[in-house]
């Protein structure tokens, strides 16, 4: 093979991936993409880590400093290892707040800072110079080793390779303005790439262990004769450097921008890392481990002056494989072309948004709300701001390899890209564990740390500065690097510790630390912007048709027609975060301000948040309250509502004993009267005829007497006559009248006479009514052997007085004992009552008319009444005398 | 904000996915510790085909182990996201 046929094999297959390409984009386009949103896809794209570093480099690093090599790729090992705890949430984060880049995930933790993105964005540019020049050197050196003296290599053709690859990126990275910056087409490239070249490495790696050397073990022997040949003088293991480079690599795999490109911005969920998580391990194992038997056997067969970088085209080459060497030298193309793609996508993605749109955004002041003049296209402006990005990123690679000389060892190359964007990784990390790691911090670790890499790493690397001092037995580059480290985290935590962040980046922090969704940020309530200004925007940025759907959807999902939504505080956080998607935070936000005239949060909008949070605790407690209320309330109703039932049933069954009650009488007096009409009746019988009508009239006379009182004391209409007496008074004077009117049985009072003698203030007659009435109910109801009242009166602690009175009969059942005291109760057998049933009822009234209560005790071998007096007559009654009077 | 208060006590299933979920933390801790802590202590010994070979089995059996808890954890379900 000649250059010039594996030029022209080179651009087919630039032309084939590009064919693949497009029609993956038409069909992600057409909806059709799910078949290309597979975790295989995304596990093959994540081999993008294997660049042509990997490819050549790998083997060159091998053969000169041993097992170290394997360190590039265990780093990525460990960390994939723990993707469930640690990827899965980065993702996870990233895509709850549509992060379109590292610098734009570091900036939108760190409360949207511009300023930050900006210099992420710096870091990852300087980084990306030397490892894009890594790939451009590769394939200009691979090229090399197909040059024999007939054929020359064409002078400057790592121009042409520089060109041919941004003309690729351009042409896929800056097609459209995707919403979610997506690229399918380059994710489905890459994916057939990564299977070129594990084929190709697969093929030589199977070539070289059993086509040259005698298997495994032969290899594993001529690893063992390194100790002592003339080209193992690097391989002792160095242990900084093996600590300090798998911690690089560790980082490198999430913070190198291709890397986050297609392992978080292309992801379109969390859950491909389950497979991703042991597969990408895998293919790295495989390529690694492929690398020794190359390493040592180029070593062992290939001249000394060859360049190890190019034992793994060499080797074929010098067994007169030229079908193999050609399949090489495609998948180093592959993997040479996959990186400098993605990282012209992702980096330029950065720089447009994070550098140029800004700029644009300042040196513009014009109102981008106003109707949309049509030169004005943002979308344009941004895709050719990226277009600009990816020629000059790709360029600063060119220029560095020139720089460089064109001859470093390619792995020296890349390690100095890892180191610098490893400077990200603390403000990575801190800012997804840590609530208190600042933005002030942030800028101060990174802009530190990178500030001893740039003196201590870079520019030496380019020979502008000499290599750095360390005392004797430190690795220099191990030593610089974990100073920079050091430094930057040092100075992340110290300033943060001492920092009050502002409220939008506090804001912020919780949503990352805590991986929950944002919130409509608080302090938006009134927002001063248009609809139709928001959608101009949108419009300008994703296209009107897009924008239009989007809005629809929107207005749709609050219930509205049409294309403007109601811009509440939902919508508009919605909305910024969209626009975040294509243009990341920091930008997003600042356009949202320019348009919207939203302002920033302030902290008592913070206090707000938990304010709200606090109120809506506080709202559940009230509803749990009045609900427990409400079952109360029922609970009585549904008792009063069985009382009522009861009592109906009751009266009912009064008005038949009433009517009993006045008929008896009634007919008694009817009958005896007819008897008196009789002319010739003795005069005694007459005598007795009219004593039985006196009796009967009387009893209905005190049956409509009680009927009488009860009514004027419900109405309200009872004279108070109050006056002091002694309580043993009237307990004698009850006892006596209650005696006199009752059965002959003889009940045992049991008295305290000392303790009766309390002067009470109140109405005599109406409190000797109740006494009497209680005594004469004990006596009516007590059926004991040996009945018994018993009378014990006390001072109450408010200076009223108690009069219990209580019987050694069957009591009163629990059932009936919130009945006695209705009027018409009546619960023994009303021939044994002999009354209407209304004692209890009027002692009841007659005890809140004095303003004091009457209540039945349960529980005291008997029934038990007990009377409470006040200390004096309630004053409602007082003024009803005096007014009286 | 949508800080949902934590459940006290899982359900058996969920129970082993949270303790599935534990232990592919530790496994990124082990095979770092078998990455790092013999070819540092120890460099002659693991500089050449017995560090390969150490090496190479390390890894393997950290991406079987993790490509086995991967695949019992199986797709999360929507009551068990709320982790750490």
């Amino acid at each position: 093979m000649t250059p010039e046929s594996l030029v022209a094999a080179s651009v087919a297959y630039v032309a084939l991936m590009f064919l693949l390409a497009h029609a993956a984009d038409r069909a992600a386009a057409a909806g059709r993409w799910r078949w290309m949103d597979r975790p295989v896809i995304y596990t093959l794209s994540l081999s993008v880590y294997c660049s042509a570093w990997t490819f050549y480099g790998a083997v060159g690093y091998a053969s000169r400093s041993g097992l170290e090599f394997l360190t590039i790729y265990l780093g990525p090992g460990i960390v994939f290892s723990g993707a469930w705890w640690g990827l899965r949430r980065l993702v996870r984060v990233a895509r709850m707040h549509r992060v379109t880049s590292i610098a734009d995930l570091i900036s939108s933790r760190f409360g949207k800072s511009a300023g930050l993105a900006a210099l992420v964005t710096l870091i990852g540019v300087m980084a990306a110079t030397p490892y894009i020049a890594l790939q451009l050197q590769s394939v200009s050196m691979a090229l090399s080793a197909f040059a024999t003296p007939e054929h020359a290599l064409p002078r400057n053709v790592s121009v042409w390779v520089a060109l041919g690859l941004a003309a690729f990126a351009i042409l896929f990275g800056t097609r459209n303005l995707a919403v979610d910056e997506r690229h399918h087409g380059v994710v489905i490239a890459i994916a057939v790439e990564a299977v070129v070249k594990l084929a190709a490495f697969v093929a030589v790696g199977v070539f070289v262990i059993w086509g040259i050397a005698d298997g495994p073990a032969d290899v594993l022997a001529r690893i063992d004769r390194m100790s002592v040949s003339a080209g193992g003088e690097g391989w002792p293991i160095n242990p900084e450097r093996w600590f300090t480079l798998i911690l690089l690599s560790g980082a490198a795999v999430m913070v190198l921008p291709r890397m986050f490109h297609v392992l978080v911005v292309e992801a379109s969920d969390e859950d491909r890392l389950r497979q991703a998580g042991w597969a990408f391990p895998a293919y790295l194992a495989l390529m690694s481990f492929l690398v020794l038997p190359i390493a040592v056997v180029g070593a062992d067969i290939l001249p000394k002056g060859a360049n190890p970088d190019l034992y793994v085209l060499d080797l074929p080459l010098s067994q007169g494989r030229e079908a193999l060497a050609t399949l090489v030298f495609l998948g180093g193309f592959s993997s040479a072309m996959s990186m400098v793609v993605v990282s012209a996508i992702a980096l330029s993605t950065m720089m447009a948004n994070h550098w140029l749109v800004p700029l644009w955004l300042r040196l513009r002041q014009a109102a981008l709300a106003g109707p949309a003049r049509a030169p004005e296209d943002l979308g344009t402006l941004m895709l050719n701001a990226r277009r600009l990005a990816i020629l000059a990123i790709i360029g600063a690679g060119w220029l560095y390899h020139r720089m460089s000389g064109g001859t470093s060892a390619l792995a020296a190359m890349g390690t100095v890209a890892f180191s610098g964007m490893a400077q990200v990784l603390p403000a990575l990390v801190a800012g997804l564990l840590w609530r208190g790691a600042t933005r002030r911090g942030a800028i101060a670790g990174v802009v530190g740390g990178t500030l001893i890499w740039t003196l201590l790493v870079f520019l030496p690397s380019l020979g502008l500065l000499a290599q750095p001092a360390m005392p004797a037995g430190i690795d220099p580059f191990a030593g610089a690097v974990l100073l920079a480290l050091a430094v930057n985290l040092l100075l992340l935590v110290l300033i943060s510790l001492m920092d009050f962040p502002e409220p939008a980046e506090r804001l912020q922090s919780l949503s990352f630390v805590h991986a929950v969704a944002p919130d409509a940020a608080p302090g938006d309530g009134a927002p001063a912007v248009q609809p139709e200004a928001l959608l101009t925007l949108a419009g300008r940025l994703w296209g009107n048709d897009h924008a239009l759907e989007t809005f629809r959807r929107a207005a749709e999902s609050q219930g509205k027609g049409g294309y403007l939504p109601d811009l509440t505080p939902r919508f508009l956080a919605d909305f910024e975060r969209l626009l975040a998607g294509t243009v990341g935070a920091a930008t997003a936000a600042a356009l949202m301000t320019r348009v919207g005239g939203r302002g920033g949060v302030t902290v008592s909008d913070l206090m707000e948040v938990a304010g709200e949070a606090s109120r809506a605790r506080e709202d559940n407690r009230r509803l749990e309250n009045t609900s427990a209320e409400l079952a109360r309330t029922a609970a009585m109703l549904r008792e009063s509502n069985e009382k009522l039932t009861a009592l109906s049933a009751q009266k009912d069954a009064f008005l038949g004993q009433i009517s009993h009650e006045l008929r008896t009488p009634m007919t008694s007096i009817r009958a005896f009267s007819e008897f008196l009409m009789e002319p010739d009746l003795p005069t005694e019988e007459r005598a007795r005829f009219a004593g039985i009508i006196h009796d009967e009239a009387g009893r209905m006379t005190r049956l409509l007497d009680d009927l009488l009182d009860l009514s004027v004391l419900e109405a309200g209409k009872a004279r108070l006559k109050p006056g002091v007496f002694n309580l043993h008074d009237l307990i004698e004077r009850a006892l006596a009248s209650a005696g006199a009117a009752a059965s002959g049985r003889d009940f045992a009072i049991r008295r305290n006479i000392a303790a009766e003698h309390l002067p009470v203030i109140t109405d005599q007659d109406r409190l000797l009514q109740v006494l009497i009435n209680v005594i004469t109910n004990a006596r009516k109801y007590c059926s004991a052997e040996a009945p018994q009242i018993r009378i014990d009166c006390r001072r109450s602690p408010d200076g009223g007085t108690e009069i219990d009175i209580a019987d050694n009969g069957p009591g009163i059942s629990a059932g009936n004992q919130a009945l006695i005291f209705e009027k018409f109760a009546r619960l023994n057998d009303p021939a044994r009552a002999g009354g209407a049933g209304l004692g209890l009822a009027i002692c009841k009234e007659i005890m809140e008319f004095l303003g004091g209560s009457i209540a039945y005790l349960p529980g005291q071998g008997g029934a038990c009444f007990r009377i409470s007096l006040p200390p004096r007559p309630a004053r409602r009654a007082e003024n009803d005398e005096n007014a009286a009077r | 904000m949508r800080l949902r208060p934590p459940r006290l006590f899982l359900g058996r299933t969920a129970y082993r996915r949270r303790r599935l979920a534990e232990a592919t933390r530790l496994v990124p801790v082990l095979f770092a510790a078998l990455v790092l802590i013999p070819p540092i202590w120890l460099p002659q010994h693991f500089s050449y085909a017995r560090g390969a070979v150490w090496l190479a089995v390390a890894w393997a059996l950290a991406i079987a182990a993790t490509a086995a808890l991967h695949r019992a954890l199986g797709r999360p379900s929507a009551e068990d996201e709320d982790d750490a």
